[in-house]
């Protein structure tokens, strides 16, 4: 898939029939100024140096597509929110994640341009990429921000909410890593059904985590987040090979991959999928997204926390 | 050479031909031993300020290319943001190449070989940066 793949209609401008996790009372309140004041230092605007004319815009896509070099391609595997059978027995719900699992998207695409890999691809269906665990990708999980920012487990977060924990303690490993390695301080990645690159397991509370599980969060803060002023200006990022998570129609998504000549902007949903929205949709929240630019960075790649938070 | 001293003369370069062979003139039969690869990573950075520039997407390419490669030496490239006006901590690794990529001026291709630190202009090819990492 590249910027000129055209979706089937059912992908495009989807408005979720269910509860996914954004209720309109938390899109009122995840305003920009809100957004940066909640990242503190961490807050960018949007750099001008990284301005693109609807020209350069244009080639930039063509050479993304040519080269696989946008922050789809950095995204190595899908997650699911959503409802299924649980293999063994059991129902696993729809859950209200959708924020978590926006950030943790943000989160990878980051994380793997600065670890200068690239996935061809992009995330694809109940697969895993040999590469995932070769070179230090991370799979982090969406419920150790959500478990925070909505403790009642029903109903949704603001993006801001999800944002001051990410900044302030840090996400989380997934009990599921490509690389085999065992942090210390892991939790199920979703309440929902997941897939083969990210666990499910039952609600745990910030009370519940792991015994010193701050002392790994830390470790994986963002350093930089981007906050775009227009449509123009994500649009921007987007080219730049960065990722943009926003809230919009009930629904928390990521835009990974933008088309400059069909004006619309592709997502990896947290259900496994791939969905694309064109340009209202996107013109009318991408004012309200934020990118994450920069990640703290370990000493080495394939071991990104101190050996004493690794189970041996 | 008259016909009596052919003989002695082609024995004479039977022999140096035979010397030359199993003292090991010739590559072929007896290559000099290349010395065993570096066991340390080479470590390849693209250093660089959010605020102040861009990825060229032919560094990514490049660095993209270094980790795939499986040949020694391993090389490990990726992205070094400077973080100075941050709270994040830094690595004694990665605090070394940030004061050199910084004393040289940013965006810096930096390649540190064990203790080693070169910072050097970003080159405009990902050819070039290949070749400058593995010259």
């Amino acid at each position: 898939m590249d910027s000129t793949t055209i979706l089937a209609p059912n992908l495009t401008d989807v408005v979720l029939p269910q509860e996914s996790g954004y209720p309109e009372a938390q899109r009122q309140q995840d305003t920009r100024d809100v957004l940066m004041s909640v990242c503190g230092a961490a807050a960018r605007d949007f750099p001008s140096h990284l301005w693109l004319t609807a020209a350069e815009r244009m080639d930039r896509c063509r050479e993304n597509d040519e080269n696989r070099l946008w922050a789809m391609n950095r995204i190595d595997r899908y997650q699911n929110q959503g409802p299924g059978n649980v293999p063994g027995g059991g129902q696993a719900p729809n859950t209200h994640e959708c924020t978590g699992h926006g950030f943790v998207y943000n989160w990878t695409a980051c994380w793997n341009k600065m670890m200068s890999i690239i996935y061809g691809d992009g995330p694809k269906d109940d697969f895993r990429y040999p590469q995932s665990g070769q070179q230090g990708s991370i799979f982090l999980s969406p419920m150790s921000l959500y478990n925070e920012a909505n403790p009642s487990i029903w109903g949704g977060a603001g993006v801001r909410q999800i944002l001051s924990i990410a900044l302030r303690r840090g996400p989380l490993p997934d009990l599921i890593q490509p690389g085999g390695i065992k942090f210390k301080h892991a939790m199920p990645g979703t309440m929902g059904i997941g897939n083969i690159n990210q666990s499910r397991g039952a609600w745990v509370p910030v009370s519940r985590m792991p015994d010193g599980w701050e002392e790994t969060g830390e470790l994986l803060i963002p350093d930089e987040v981007i906050f775009p002023d227009d449509w123009e200006q994500a649009a921007c990022l987007l080219c730049h090979g960065y990722a943009l998570t926003v809230g919009r129609d009930g629904h928390c998504v990521t835009y990974a991959m933008w088309s400059e000549q069909r004006k619309q902007a592709f997502y990896p949903d947290s259900y496994d999928v791939t969905r694309v929205d064109s340009f209202n949709r996107f013109r009318s929240c991408a004012s309200g997204g934020y990118c994450i630019a920069s990640i703290r960075k370990p000493a080495d790649r394939l071991k990104p926390v101190p050996d004493h938070l690794i189970v041996a | 050479m008259n016909r009596d001293s052919r003989p002695l003369f082609l024995l004479i370069a039977a022999a140096a031909v035979l010397f030359v062979l199993f003292r090991g003139g010739g590559e072929k039969t007896n290559p000099t031993p290349e010395p065993p690869p570096s066991a340390d990573p080479i470590y390849v950075y693209f250093v660089y300020e959010t605020n102040e520039h861009a990825i060229p997407p032919h560094v990514e390419l490049a660095f993209n290319k270094l980790n795939a490669r499986t040949d020694k030496p391993q090389t490990v490239a990726s992205l070094l943001e400077d973080v100075t006006d941050s709270s994040t901590p830094l690595s004694d690794k990665h605090k070394a190449v940030l004061d050199a990529a910084k004393e040289f001026g940013l965006p810096t291709l930096s390649i540190m070989r064990g203790d080693q630190i070169e910072s050097a202009t970003v080159p405009d090819t990902e050819e070039a940066i290949i070749e400058k990492v593995l010259p």
